[in-house]
C-alpha cells in the first residue's frame, strides 16, 4: 500500500517528469512529421542520431549547451535527408523509416569507434547542467520542481504549448493543418506545400534530436550503443494515442512515463521487471482498442504525390 | 504492369533496381569509410575474406542467411497481401519460445524426428498466433498494423526475456535456457560451424511459400486483396478474413526463423538472440521484389555482410556495425526507385 502511495509522492512526480521529457519531445516530433504527411517510423533513428550528436558535440566543444544544439542539428539534418527521399523521390515511407533506424544504429556505432576508439560506449563528456529558478524554488514542496532541474524539461513543456498555439491560432499553423488534411486543396490555394513539409521535417528532426540529447547528455554523460532503446517507437505510439495533437502527445507521454515509473517503485514488490516494461505497450494497445476508432489519422498521411 | 513500365522506365525491373541499390549503397558506404579515414578496399576485401575465406567461413555465412531467408519470406508474404509486417521480430520470438519449450519438455527417449517436427509446428504456431493477433487488431479494431506490430514486438521480446530469466532459467543461473538435447537439434552439416540442416527447412519454406502464393486458390485471393482490395471484395473475396489469414501465415514464416535459430544455430534461447533479423527481413524482401526464390539470394547477400563484419572490424579497424550502415543504405535506395530515374534524367540532360 505504501508502494502505491509512493507513486504519487513528489519524488515520483519528479521522476515521471524526467521520464516523460524525452517521450514528449519525440512524440511532438512524430506529430509534426505525420501532420506533414510523412509516416514517422524513423524517429527511433533520429533520436539516436541526436543522442550521438549531442555527446560528440559536447566532446569537441566542452560545452553541454553546444552539445545539445549540435544534437538537435544532427537530428534536423538527418530528418531533412529523409524528407528528401520521401518528398522529392516519393520513397516508400515505412520501408525507408526502417532503413533510417538501421542506418542510425550503424552510423552511431561506427562513429563511436572513430571518435573514441572504443566499441559500444563513448568517453564521458560534459553534461548539460541543471538550473534552479530563483524565488520559485522557495515555494514549499512545489519549489522542488524548480530546484536543480534540467532546463530542457521546462523547454519541453514550453514547446508543447508553443506548438499547440501555432497549430491552433497562427496562419502558418492553419495552413500546415490544411496540408495535413488536403494537400492538393492547400496547393491550389497557393500554399507551397513542400516547403512547409521540409521545414516541418527539420523541426521534427530537431525535436527528436533534443529528446536523444536529453538521454545522452542530461540524464547521462556518455553515448551508449542503441541507448534510445525503443523510446522513439514509444513516442510514435504516444502521438497516435494522443490523436496527432500537441497536448494529446504530451498527455500520452505522461501516461507512459507513469507506467515506467512504476518500475522503479516495484523493485521490492517482486514483480518481474519484464512485465513492468511491457506496461506502456500493453496500455497503448488496450487504449487503441477502446478509443482507437475515435482518433483519426491525418488524411494525407503517407500519401505524397 | 504496362502502366508501371510507362511511369518508371528504368526502375520497372526488380533486378536492375536491386543491383543499382546495392551498388549505390556500396558507393555511399565507401565515401563514408574514406571520410572516417579508413580504406574501403581493405574494408570490403576483409569483409569478403570473413565471409568466404575458407570452407568454415562459407558454412557460417550460409547459416547467417537462414533466419534472414525466413524473415524475408515472411515479409514478402505480407507484402503480397498488401500489408507491411513490421512485427516479424516479435513473431520470431514467440516461435522460438514455443519451439524451445517443446524441445526441453520431451523425454530423452522420444523419437527425435517427431520431436523436431513438433518443434517446427510449435514455431509456426507461435509466429502465427502473434501474426493473427496483429491482423485481428487491424481488421476488427481498425488500428494500423504497423503500430500494433511494433507494440506487439516489445511485448513478445519482454515476455521471452521473462521466460528466460524466470521459468526457463538454466541451472547455472545465467539468463539463458538449458541446452536442447543434441538428438533434438538440427544436424550439424559442417564440423565446428553453426551450419545445420535448418538450411533445408529454409529451402523447403521457399518452395512452399512460392506454391502457396502462386499456385493455390488461397494464394490467388491473397494476391487479389493485395493488388486491389475493393475489386477483390466486389469479386466476392472476404477481404478482412484473407488479411488476417495472410498476416498469420506471414507470422508463421517469421516464427520458423526462431525455430531455425533455436534448434539449429544456438541450441538454446537467450536475450538478444535474434540481432534484429526481423527488421532486416523487410529489406531482404523488398530487395528481392517479394519473389520467394530471389529471397534466397538477397538473404545470402545480407548473410554475407553479417558474417564478414567481424573480419572487417579486426582487419580494417572499422566497427562491425558498418554493415548495418550498408544495410540501412540499401533499404533507403531500394525503397526509393525514383532515385534512379533521377540519375537517368540527369544523364539525358547532359547529352
Amino acid at each position: 500500500m505504501t508502494d502505491l502511495l509512493n507513486l504519487f509522492s513528489i519524488d515520483n512526480l519528479l521522476l515521471i517528469l524526467r521520464l516523460a521529457t524525452p517521450l514528449i519531445l519525440v512524440a511532438l516530433s512524430s506529430t509534426i512529421s505525420e501532420l506533414a504527411g510523412i509516416i514517422s517510423l524513423g524517429t527511433e533513428g533520429l533520436m539516436l542520431i541526436g543522442a550521438f550528436g549531442a555527446v560528440a558535440g559536447s566532446h569537441y566543444t566542452g560545452s553541454g549547451a553546444a552539445g545539445m544544439v549540435i544534437g538537435m542539428a544532427s537530428g534536423a539534418v538527418m530528418a531533412l535527408l529523409f524528407a528528401l527521399l520521401c518528398i522529392h523521390f516519393k520513397s516508400n515511407q515505412t520501408v525507408c523509416g526502417v532503413g533510417l533506424n538501421l542506418f542510425a544504429s550503424g552510423v552511431t556505432a561506427v562513429g563511436t569507434l572513430v571518435i573514441w576508439q572504443k566499441e559500444g560506449i563513448s568517453e564521458q563528456v560534459t553534461q548539460l547542467g541543471s538550473i534552479t529558478i530563483p524565488v520559485l524554488c522557495r515555494i514549499p514542496i512545489l519549489g522542488r520542481f524548480f530546484t536543480e532541474q534540467s532546463p530542457i524539461i521546462y523547454l519541453t513543456l514550453l514547446l508543447c504549448v508553443l506548438i499547440w498555439y501555432v497549430l491552433k491560432y497562427t496562419k502558418t499553423g492553419l495552413r500546415f493543418k490544411a496540408i495535413s488534411m488536403h494537400p492538393v486543396a492547400a496547393r491550389s490555394a497557393g500554399v507551397s506545400v513542400n516547403r512547409y513539409r521540409y521545414v516541418a521535417l527539420a523541426v521534427s528532426g530537431a525535436l527528436a534530436g533534443m529528446g536523444g540529447g536529453f538521454l545522452s547528455i542530461v540524464q547521462n554523460d556518455v553515448f551508449v550503443k542503441n541507448m534510445v532503446a525503443g523510446r522513439g517507437f514509444l513516442g510514435v505510439a504516444a502521438n497516435i494515442f494522443g490523436g496527432w495533437t500537441a497536448f494529446g502527445s504530451a498527455g500520452a507521454s505522461f501516461i507512459f512515463a507513469f507506467a515506467q515509473s512504476v518500475r522503479f517503485n516495484m523493485l521490492k514488490a517482486n514483480v518481474p521487471d519484464q512485465f513492468v516494461q511491457m506496461l506502456p505497450y500493453a496500455i497503448t494497445i488496450i487504449a487503441l482498442v477502446l478509443f482507437g476508432k475515435r482518433s483519426k489519422s491525418p488524411e494525407a498521411l503517407g500519401k505524397i504525390k | 504492369m504496362l502502366k508501371k513500365k510507362n511511369l518508371r522506365p528504368l526502375a520497372d525491373s526488380v533486378v536492375v533496381r536491386s543491383v543499382l541499390s546495392i551498388l549505390l549503397a556500396l558507393l555511399v558506404a565507401s565515401i563514408f569509410i574514406l571520410l572516417v579515414g579508413k580504406s574501403p578496399v581493405l574494408a570490403f576485401s576483409s569483409l569478403a575474406k570473413g565471409a568466404f575465406g575458407n570452407g568454415r567461413a562459407v558454412a557460417n555465412t550460409i547459416n547467417k542467411a537462414v533466419p534472414l531467408i525466413f524473415t524475408g519470406l515472411a515479409a514478402a508474404f505480407a507484402f503480397k497481401s498488401g500489408m507491411l509486417n513490421i512485427g516479424i521480430e516479435g513473431q520470431l520470438h514467440m516461435g522460438a519460445l514455443l519451439s524451445i519449450v517443446i524441445a526441453l519438455n520431451m523425454p530423452p527417449s522420444a523419437p527425435p524426428f517427431l520431436v523436431i517436427l513438433l518443434c517446427i509446428l510449435g514455431g509456426i504456431a507461435g509466429g502465427m498466433m502473434w501474426g493473427a493477433l496483429t491482423g485481428i487488431l487491424k481488421e476488427r479494431f481498425k488500428i494500423h498494423e504497423v503500430i500494433v506490430a511494433i507494440l506487439l514486438n516489445y511485448i513478445a521480446i519482454q515476455f521471452v526475456s521473462y521466460m528466460i530469466n524466470y521459468p526457463l532459467k538454466c541451472k547455472e543461473g545465467l539468463p539463458e535456457t538449458e541446452m536442447i538435447p543434441q538428438q533434438f537439434r538440427f544436424l550439424t552439416l559442417v564440423d565446428r560451424t553453426q551450419l545445420s540442416s535448418n538450411v533445408f527447412m529454409a529451402l523447403a519454406a521457399v518452395v512452399i511459400a512460392y506454391l502457396l502464393i502462386n499456385k493455390t486458390i488461397l494464394g490467388y485471393k491473397i494476391r487479389a486483396v493485395g493488388s486491389n482490395p475493393t475489386a477483390a471484395a466486389a469479386g466476392g473475396i472476404g477481404v478482412s478474413g484473407i488479411a488476417i489469414l495472410s498476416m498469420a501465415l506471414s507470422g508463421g514464416l517469421g516464427g520458423l526463423a526462431g525455430t531455425a535459430e533455436v534448434l539449429g544455430t544456438y541450441g538454446k534461447l537467450f536475450d538478444g538472440f535474434s540481432s534484429n533479423v526481423g527488421f532486416t527481413g523487410l529489406a531482404v524482401a523488398v530487395l528481392a521484389g517479394n519473389n520467394p526464390f530471389v529471397v534466397i539470394l538477397t538473404g545470402l547477400l545480407f548473410g554475407i555482410m553479417d558474417s564478414g563484419a567481424r573480419q572487417m572490424n579486426i582487419r580494417a579497424g572499422l566497427s562491425a556495425d558498418m554493415v548495418i550502415v550498408i544495410q540501412g543504405l540499401v533499404i533507403f535506395f531500394v525503397a526509393t526507385p525514383q532515385i534512379f530515374n533521377f540519375l537517368k534524367a540527369r544523364r539525358r540532360e547532359k547529352k
